[in-house]
């Protein structure tokens, strides 16, 4: 054994399991070109599924025509007459139909579904199909949604409303020496899993199995069972190796995997549906649009008063997530200041946009830019210096968020901060940058023509689902001995590629004291596995690996009662699992419950928002060619709070992706949208950041493990991507003397802006 | 276009005579008549990158090939790299240094890497980024890529034999 050893929890040594780069347990098949997905799956005997569409973004649905010169009996055609259930994609508020029934209300939605024995065959079928729809207005904007002159959802078209209040906001603002009042605008964006979705669905003795390309194997389990009539337990889902996700298949598919196996019941055979490219980027989910109003009142010090907080999500056609990705917002709208007068109104709103669903941070990135691009006016305003003003009003020890939550001492927010200053060494580059910056303007050459700036923001990311959501889910693990003395570590977490399958098998390890290659963490399938929780909310690592932890002492113990062993080496451990397994069941199940500490009303969004908070601070410097409006990124830093890494390598690679993201969500990633349909709908034309875009990335973690949690780690995935944005606003800002409110700052937005500012 | 033509070519090494119409996509032969599906369709437009294989040493974008051009050619996909239980050096090196998380660009980035290094192209980071920037990756931030092919070409990357 090496010297990097580590004893874990338990007092045990597990070998440097937890905190080691141990290798990725499904990596050597995704290099070799071995690991299934999908579409990779044996084609013989499986039909193609296919969709018809709605080719207008608002509509009454008169009929679908079926061309009488094709041959029918060739394929198979499932309509909404045909949903043997219920009509409904389940996510929270059951509003959205898995087919278009009497009205269609986004463009591309879902009216009919055919399967085929090959591509030809469905291809010409889907080209015999006419929908028959009577146009209804179209509303696209947020002020006109809110109007409420068409209706698409409830007397408002609002799917939710939040209000947060701390203190009186209002009366604050009208006494504070300096009000501050901007409004800020993000885009939406598309995730761009290299993978686009997929599903296969295949009729079976007692029911129906889905494979497919997933995050949440039980979302789908229910939206099946509901569809179809039948129980949960008659249907069986299975997550393949799943090419990316970032939220993209969290939410979106339910409707997917509701669509094949419509077919595949109807067929009585496998049915396979996927996405191309374009077909994805129009009709797939994309993160929300937002609009958020901040007025900040100040006294002349720069003490932060008040915060009055306005949030408009464009929710699209059905409310998915929305309602969900809101409370989100909501929550982390106010940031990691200490304020103690805040009112924050979050809407949702309907429009005819394709449905927004989830996407890495979940309402937490548009909040943050808006905050932090806010901080940087206020600064500007108040004539202070942004390091210094944060520095005044960062949440520290025993402080309260917005909902009133005490961070007790869980709070590295200033840490983060200072770290993040010294080794960005940001106080000396933005005077560096401020002189060169001078001296362009007498320079010759395209040095004349540069410009430069660093910015930075900060923010934080609560840990799992929002107040009640994980006490709701109670997700389960289970850790079942084997007759060869490994355990296998049973979940339905997917990996998507963050090393579900590897970290889940440290944690668990260290749970058990065992040598981290000595435990299988088995794929999911809801055949073996009960349900513990989505693949979603930074949740994985930090709940779940939390559950394996206590389920793995457990098992420990168990072992150790029975066979009469007490710190047995780790030998003598293996071989008492391998008799025990042998002589019956030998099994160790975990649950979630709400620690008894945590506080929530989910009526007046008041207590313990999260169970936790990662905090971070990103620093990002560019370059601008006045010339051309380009922006290149020099590089980032981010630094990070994340109570405890547990695989630097993955960690290192889910900061660098995020912000890779990020920068493209910031920069690049622009969606372009006529009629309620996505004109960008290739990715010629929605670009996202290449090797050559995204500069060198530095992560720097620090470890302040969160009671909480029993291995402290407080989850990482979407943070990384919640902070470059602003950043990038605010080094503009240097750069070129520009405030930007609203992303994607794209060349075009820039030129104009700085020929205005020249004159 | 249904017609199916006889096209000899090199796949991994052995001689191949495949019968398909010969405007279909490289990309769908190796994967459906082939059964070769390491190599992953990401976009189907050549953007993306993921599809890329090696004809005749040159990394190309697979979909946008049809099959009769590769007659006489040598083709080489993701699944030529291992020989038995011992992995390529790019290959021991992505696993080591991150190079690969989702695995959808993976074959891409590996053949294109691959190419690179067999022309005796530079490794500093620059050029890594430029010679890798038609394969698109959405998961790493390509840090750890560049890392592992820097890695993979100082050489000296092992694995233990059950890693693969």
């Amino acid at each position: 054994m090496s010297t990097d050893q580590v004893t874990s929890l338990t007092g045990v040594n597990t070998g440097g399991a937890l905190g080691t780069s141990v290798p990725r347990r499904e990596g050597a098949a995704k290099l070799c070109g071995e690991a299934r997905f999908v579409d990779d799956l044996p084609r013989q005997n499986v039909w193609l599924g296919g969709t018809v569409r709605a080719d207008v973004p608002h509509a009454r649905l008169l009929a679908i025509r079926f061309d009488p010169c094709f041959d029918w009996s060739r394929v198979v055609v499932v309509t909404a007459a045909d949903i043997p259930g219920e009509n409904v994609v389940p996510v929270v508020l059951r509003d959205q139909p898995s087919l278009a029934e009497s009205f269609v209300r986004y463009h591309g939605e879902p009216v009919a579904l055919i399967a085929a024995a090959d591509e030809e065959t469905l291809q010409q079928a889907l080209d015999r199909v006419d929908v028959d729809l009577s146009p209804l207005e179209p509303v696209f904007d947020i002020d006109e949604a809110l109007a409420a002159k068409v209706p698409l959802f409830g007397p408002e078209n609002v799917f939710r409303t939040i209000t947060i209040r701390k203190g009186d906001a209002g009366e604050t603002l009208q006494t504070a020496d300096v009000v501050v009042e901007e409004v800020y605008e993000t885009g939406a964006q598309e995730h761009v899993y290299l993978e686009p979705q997929g599903m296969q669905a295949e009729p079976t003795a007692s029911g129906i199995t889905v494979c497919g390309s997933m995050q949440c194997p039980y979302y789908i389990v229910e939206g099946v069972a509901l569809l179809l009539g039948l129980a949960q337990e008659q249907v069986r889902v299975i997550a393949c190796m799943t090419g990316g996700g970032f939220g993209g298949k969290e939410d979106f598919p339910t409707l997917i995997a509701g669509h094949a196996a419509l077919l595949a019941w109807k067929a009585r055979r496998p049915v396979r549906m996927i996405y191309d490219r374009v077909e994805d980027l129009r009709y797939t989910s994309k993160r929300h649009p937002a609009r958020i109003r901040h007025r900040s009142g100040w006294s002349r010090a720069g003490r932060l008063l008040a915060m009055q907080i306005e949030i408009e999500l464009d929710g699209g056609a059905y409310s998915t997530l929305s309602p969900l990705v809101l409370q989100r917002a909501a929550v982390h709208a106010a940031g990691p200041y200490q304020c103690d007068q805040i009112e924050i109104n979050a809407r949702a709103v309907a429009t005819n946009h394709p449905p927004r669903g989830a996407f890495r941070g979940f309402g937490a990135p548009q909040v943050h830019f808006a905050l932090e691009t806010h901080m940087g006016s206020c600064a500007a305003r108040l004539g202070l210096d942004p390091v210094e003003l944060r520095r005044r009003n960062v949440i520290g020890p025993r402080g309260t968020l917005a909902t009133g939550q005490n961070v007790g001492e869980d709070v590295a927010a200033a840490e983060v901060f200072e770290r993040a200053l010294v080794e960005s060494g940001f106080l000396a580059r933005r005077a560096a940058y401020d002189d060169s910056n001078r001296r362009a303007l007498s320079a010759a050459g395209p040095e004349r023509f540069k410009r430069r700036g660093i910015g930075l923001s900060l923010f934080m990311h609560g840990t799992g689902m929002n107040g009640d959501g994980e006490g709701l889910v109670r997700s389960e693990v289970l850790l079942r001995g084997n007759a060869d003395g490994t355990v296998s570590a049973v979940t339905c977490q997917v990996e998507i590629g963050q090393g579900t399958q590897t970290i889940l098998a440290q944690l668990a390890a260290d749970g058990l004291g065992i040598p981290v290659e000595w435990v299988v963490a088995e794929k999911p399938d809801t055949a073996m596995a009960r349900d513990s929780g989505p693949t979603v909310a930074s949740r994985t690592a930090a709940i779940v690996g939390g559950l394996l932890i206590s389920a793995g002492r457990q098992f420990r113990e168990e072992v150790e009662r029975r066979s009469g062993l007490c710190k047995a080496d780790p030998d003598a451990f293996r071989s008492a699992i391998a008799r025990l397994a042998t002589e019956g069941p030998l099994e160790s199940r975990a649950y979630y419950s709400r620690p008894p500490d945590m506080q929530w009303d989910e009526a007046t969004h008041r207590g313990d928002g999260y169970l936790a908070y990662t905090w971070s601070c990103c620093v990002v410097a560019l370059e601008v060619d006045t010339l051309t409006g380009e922006v290149k990124v020099l590089d980032v830093t981010a630094v990070q709070d994340v109570g405890k890494v547990v695989h630097p390598l993955f960690a290192a690679g889910q900061v660098e992706g995020g912000v890779a993201q990020a920068l493209g969500w910031a920069l690049m990633e622009e969606t372009v949208w006529a009629d309620g349909l996505l004109r960008n709908a290739t990715m010629t034309d929605y670009v996202i950041p290449t090797a050559c875009d995204v500069p060198p990335i530095r992560a720097v973690f620090l470890e302040h493990p969160h009671p909480r949690l029993p291995h402290g780690a407080k989850g990482l995935g979407e943070l990384p991507a919640e902070g470059p944005a602003p950043a990038v606003a605010n080094a503009l800002r240097q750069a070129l003397g520009i405030h930007f409110n609203r992303i994607p700052i794209t060349p075009e937005i820039i030129l104009p802006a700085w020929e205005d500012r020249q004159q | 276009m249904n017609q199916h033509a006889a096209i000899r070519f090199t796949l991994n090494g052995q001689p191949r005579e495949i019968a398909a119409p010969p405007m279909q996509r490289l990309l769908d032969v190796l994967r459906q008549t082939c059964e070769l599906t390491g190599t992953k369709n990401g976009c189907g437009e050549g953007d993306c990158g993921a599809c890329t294989v090696l004809i005749d040493g040159v990394p190309v974008v697979s979909c946008l090939v049809p099959i009769v051009q590769v007659e006489g050619a040598d083709v080489r996909t993701v699944e030529s790299l291992a020989e038995g239980d011992q992995p390529h050096p790019l290959q021991a090196a992505f696993l080591k240094h991150g190079g690969t998380q989702c695995g959808s660009c993976a074959a891409g980035l590996l053949m294109t890497a691959c190419a690179h290094l067999e022309h005796g192209g530079e490794t500093d980071d620059a050029t890594l980024r430029a010679a890798l920037a038609g394969v698109v990756c959405r998961c790493a931030g390509y840090q750890q890529v560049i890392a592992s092919v820097q890695a993979a070409a100082r050489g000296g990357e092992t694995l233990d034999g059950n890693h693969l």
